[in-house]
């Protein structure tokens, strides 16, 4: 086949992806493109297929069988559990704008521009053998197809094209269609319609070119997959139908763990499947299309694999079976479908270089050129009004960069390597990445340090494992660094570390990174104070789907600046207008006015900054925002006060904890005063109808005898005194009446005068008596007197004890048995007292009112009806008098008697005692 | 979009069936290059598991709010 056939073919197939992209741009920018479907997405997500997948994957299965498969089957596990990984990653890069996973790790270790750098160099580094791959599949499909002889089939002629290797001419050629495709303007928020559609395009034209020679070799050539699969076990391939036999499937579970972690961590596969994606929705369809494609194109893999091996078993020199793809059909003079074939293994391929080199280019721009920049000419870059210009130049030169470091691989090292080994040297790279970020969306202690270490030493063992023996076995580097270790210390061989063999090469080096990646990452979080901004950062992520309605969490500025700073400042890296625009539609959705002097709020800042963050990565727009916000970002505290969900739920529950109890013993206080409260209301209810019969009684019978005296001036004078000594008697009941209140009134108060002196108990207890004679013979009660002699004095008033013993013995003539009333009266000497009881042989006191017999205003009712007798004073006035003596009363009913009433009087030389020894 | 916990225990669920059916030592029972109806039984295996994994995959990936809804409807039918 003519070369300049092949060529023409190809450069058609690139311009038709150039205009499909473009056509899509333009309709995108007129309506919502009819390119932002579900489909479109799976197909893009589909540029995990590439070259790899369309040659490679047949090599490996013509050499080893079914060990082809893992790399499959790990991404669909991973879309397994698309709703709890990706929703969570996508969700993530819409709320923060993120542009690359290089921005995704720095953004989540507190936007610090070294982690963002070392994870660009690291995809970079790892990145270069994944393009070189790419390149060396086009090369020498290249070779084959113009070649075309019956030896080209078994050996591509490496004979240059116009005098320049054909490797670097399709690397430039790449690189510029990249540098066209991807870099036409600045804004990472918008997506890249066109570049999507082209992709997805490209995923239809890789595929339908794969049937078609899976459907040629295997109902063409043979009589369908039974009759392909009987034929190879006849010739004994059936080797082939298993999982490599002489492995013991480490290298199968290596595979499958790679590719799960290459899906996430692959930059392309990041950039396509989570920074590109239109919908959050469209990954239901997604989860399963995706993997279902992986299945389709899987289909033919081994067939195809096992016809080349028939075909060329017999050939003097064996084939390159990662070109069976082409060679089986060139072998049966199947021009038209070789070339078919080409087309799709150069879709397959310029779809892989395009996405990587567009993320990778946005990497380096973003996360390692642009915080260079600021740090050493950041002058300059200040006053330089629009960089829109330098950022599309740094990006064009790094993918010009990135497709050159892909050949500088490809030269030293790819030429004798198959494909997939080359492809799994990147996939264990993009592996690094894991611990940062499935750590980083569910672990919020992870820590700036734990990943920056992490990243570093798994990088670090993967260039000693993985790169630098693949250098060796080149002749780039002496080959006894494989074979004896380096200087020749044997525990530092890059294929058996520490002595450790018995492991294929890559079981071997994932091992070693991920110890020492997940380790450090995981004790130096647990070891490492993390930042205000890790921690807010942390939580963002970890918890987006509570913080995502919740915007008013994410603002950190604690800093002010204008309006027009922030449109002067965003403007600088956006372009002016579509930020003016930006800002007014803003404005408009908050229902605001915007002046271009007005300080902005922390919203404003926020919305500014997540707008820089996605032309140039969130550690650089941080880093912007800090020259233009005055002010600091918010302290630790404050953030553990803001994010903390749990600690303050905590506090929240225990402060209300905390008013509850307050509450509950305010409202047990409120309660008592209140029954309190209604008790003296009763009593003093009780007391006002009580007083006033009591003094109505007498005023009644002073008018009735005033009156008559009064009406009939003839009373003869004996009735006359006999009326008169009546009023006497009551006006002098009423005196007593009020005395009395007015006694417990001035002793509650404080205002009595007491005369307090040495008085002899016994003396005072008789005279109370005497004063009771008259009492007693009215009643016919029978005291019994019990006085010892020599009794101690007591300090006390005199009159006021007088009265505690008339109160206490009335009542006690009041309630004793009326027909043989006895009252006992005793003094009895204790310890520190002198001890005075009133027994009486009445009823006693009932238990309810046991209680409360000693308020004032309390009145029993009496022994035979329920008139209450007395004023209900006397005993509340016996309680403060023995009280203020510093004595005690009580009741008690006694078991054969009435009640029993006792109070005590400290005696006086106790009291002197008490005082000396003070 | 409502998300619900059952569809990530769905999804978790499933991950950990794919694990045990593709690793070893399940996969030792299968990985047998006999033919089946003319097919190896490791690639009837390795490709119907993948292709059943899928089908639960996108049965859990449907959207079951509306579904909840109307079953709910059909409960308060008598």
């Amino acid at each position: 086949m003519s070369g300049g056939l092949v060529l023409t073919v190809s450069f058609l197939y690139l311009g038709l992806l150039f205009a499909i992209a473009q056509f899509v741009d333009k309709r995108a920018e007129t309506n919502r493109p009819i390119t932002r479907n579900p489909y479109i997405y799976t197909l893009s997500i589909a540029v995990f297929c590439t070259s790899w997948t369309f040659y490679g994957s047949v090599g490996l299965a013509a050499n080893r069988g079914l060990d082809f498969l893992p790399i499959y089957l790990g991404p669909t596990f991973i879309f397994v559990l698309w709703s709890v990984v990706w929703v969570k990653i996508i969700r993530i890069c819409k709320l923060h704008r993120i542009t690359s996973i290089a921005d995704f790790i720095a953004s989540r270790y507190g936007k610090r521009a070294r982690l963002g750098g070392l994870v660009t160099v690291i995809a970079v580094v790892g990145t270069m053998p994944y393009i070189s791959l790419q390149l060396k599949s086009i090369a020498t499909s290249f070779r084959i197809l113009v070649g075309s002889s019956e030896t080209t089939l078994l050996t591509a002629p490496s004979d240059p094209i116009f005098f320049i290797d054909t490797t670097l001419i399709v690397a430039i050629a790449l690189a510029l269609f990249a540098i066209l495709f991807g870099t036409r303007h600045i804004d990472a928020s918008e997506h890249h319609e066109g570049l999507v559609a082209a992709i997805a395009f490209e995923s239809v034209v890789k595929l339908v070119a794969f049937l078609a020679v899976g459907f040629f070799v295997t109902f063409w050539l043979y009589d369908g997959f039974t009759d392909l699969f009987s034929t190879a076990q006849q010739r004994g391939m059936s080797e082939l139908f298993t999982v490599n036999a002489d492995s013991d499937y480490s290298l199968w579970m290596t595979m499958t763990l790679l590719s799960m972690a290459a899906i996430i961590c692959l930059p392309r596969q990041f950039y396509i499947t989570a920074v590109e994606n239109p919908d959050e929705s469209f990954l239901r369809k997604a989860t399963w299309l995706f993997p279902a494609y992986l299945l389709v194109i899987n289909i033919f893999v081994l067939p195809i694999a096992l016809a080349g091996r028939l075909i060329f078993e017999g050939q003097s020199a064996p084939a390159d079976a990662d070109m069976f793809m082409l060679t089986v059909p060139l072998f049966h003079d199947q021009g038209v479908l070789a070339l078919i074939a080409f087309v799709g293994g150069l879709s397959a391929a310029t779809s892989m270089v395009i996405v990587a080199s567009i993320a990778l280019s946005t990497m380096v721009c973003n996360d390692l050129i642009m915080p260079l920049l600021l740090r050493w000419r950041w002058l300059n870059i200040s006053k330089n009004d629009d960089l829109t210009g330098l950022l599309l130049t740094i990006r064009r030169v790094s993918i010009l960069l990135v497709l050159i470091l892909g050949y500088v691989y490809y030269l030293i090292a790819s030429e004798s390597y198959s494909l997939v080994t080359i492809g799994l040297v990147s996939f264990a790279a993009a592996a690094q990445f894991t611990p940062a970020i499935i750590g980083g969306i569910f672990w919020k202690g992870g820590s700036y340090r734990g990943a920056l270490a992490g990243l570093a030493l798994g990088f670090v063992i993967w260039i000693y494992c993985l790169l630098l023996p693949s250098f060796a076995q080149s002749g780039w580097l002496p080959i006894s660094f494989i074979e004896q270790g380096p200087w020749g210390i044997t525990l530092l061989k890059p294929y058996a570390l520490f002595g450790m063999e018995g492991f294929d090469r890559l079981t071997h080096a994932l091992f070693w990174s991920m110890l020492v990646n997940i380790g450090a990452y995981w004790s130096l979080s647990l070891l490492s104070q993390q930042t205000a901004i890790e921690r807010i950062q942390g939580t963002l992520f970890v918890d987006v789907f509570g913080h995502s309605d919740d915007e008013k969490d994410s603002r950190y500025w604690r800093g002010s600046a204008t309006i027009a700073d922030l449109q002067q400042l965003v403007g600088r890296f956006v372009g002016g207008q579509r930020v003016a625009e930006a800002f007014s539609s803003f404005a408009a959705s908050r229902d605001i006015n915007l002046r271009v002097s007005q300080t902005a709020d922390a919203t404003m800042l926020d919305f500014a900054e997540k707008m820089l963050a996605g032309a140039i990565g969130s550690a650089t727009a941080r880093v912007m925002m800090g020259s233009v916000v005055k002010g600091e970002i918010v302290g630790l505290d404050e953030v553990y006060r803001i994010l903390d969900e749990t600690s303050q739920v905590i506090e929240y529950s225990h402060r209300l904890e905390q008013k509850s109890a307050e509450l509950e013993e305010a409202t047990t206080q409120l309660r008592n005063a209140n029954e309190r409260l209604k008790e003296l209301d009763g009593l003093k209810d009780h007391f006002l109808s009580m007083v006033s019969h009591e003094l109505r009684t007498p005023l009644t019978s002073l008018r009735a005898f005033g009156e008559i005296l009064a009406d009939n001036p003839n009373v003869p004078l004996e009735e006359r005194t006999q009326f008169l000594n009546v009023i006497i008697k009551e006006s002098q009941r009423l005196t007593r009446l009020i005395d009395q209140l007015l006694d417990l009134a001035r002793m509650e108060a404080g205002q009595m005068d007491w005369s307090l002196d040495e008085v002899d108990m016994g003396g005072a207890v008789k005279e109370a008596l005497a004063a009771l004679e008259g009492l007693v013979q009215e009643n016919s009660v029978h005291l019994d007197i019990d006085i010892p002699d020599e009794l101690p004095v007591v300090r006390a008033d005199r009159d006021q004890l007088i009265q505690v013993v008339i109160n206490l013995v009335s009542n006690a003539i009041k309630y004793c048995d009326k027909q043989q009333g006895t009252i006992k009266v005793t003094v009895s000497l204790e310890d520190e007292v002198l001890l005075v009881n009133v027994l009486d042989n009445g009823k006693g006191i009932g238990e309810e009112a046991m209680g409360q017999i000693f308020e004032k205003f309390h009145q029993s009712t009496g022994p035979g009806d329920n008139k209450p007798e007395g004023s209900g004073l006397g005993l509340a006035i016996c309680r403060e008098i023995v009280t203020f003596l510093g004595g005690e009363i009580w009741v008690t009913n006694d078991s054969d008697a009435g009640a029993s009433f006792s109070f005590t009087i400290p005696r006086a030389d106790r009291l002197r005692e008490r005082l000396s020894a003070e | 979009m409502i998300r619900t916990g059952r569809k990530k225990e769905w999804s978790v669920l499933l991950f950990v069936v794919c694990l045990i059916v593709f690793m070893p030592p399940v996969l030792t029972i299968f990985d047998n290059p006999v033919l089946v109806f003319g097919i190896p039984l490791s690639i009837l295996f390795l490709f119907g598991g993948w292709a059943a994994v899928i089908v639960f995959t996108a049965v859990g990936a449907r959207r079951r709010v509306m579904d909840d809804t109307e079953s709910e409807r059909d409960w308060e039918r008598p």
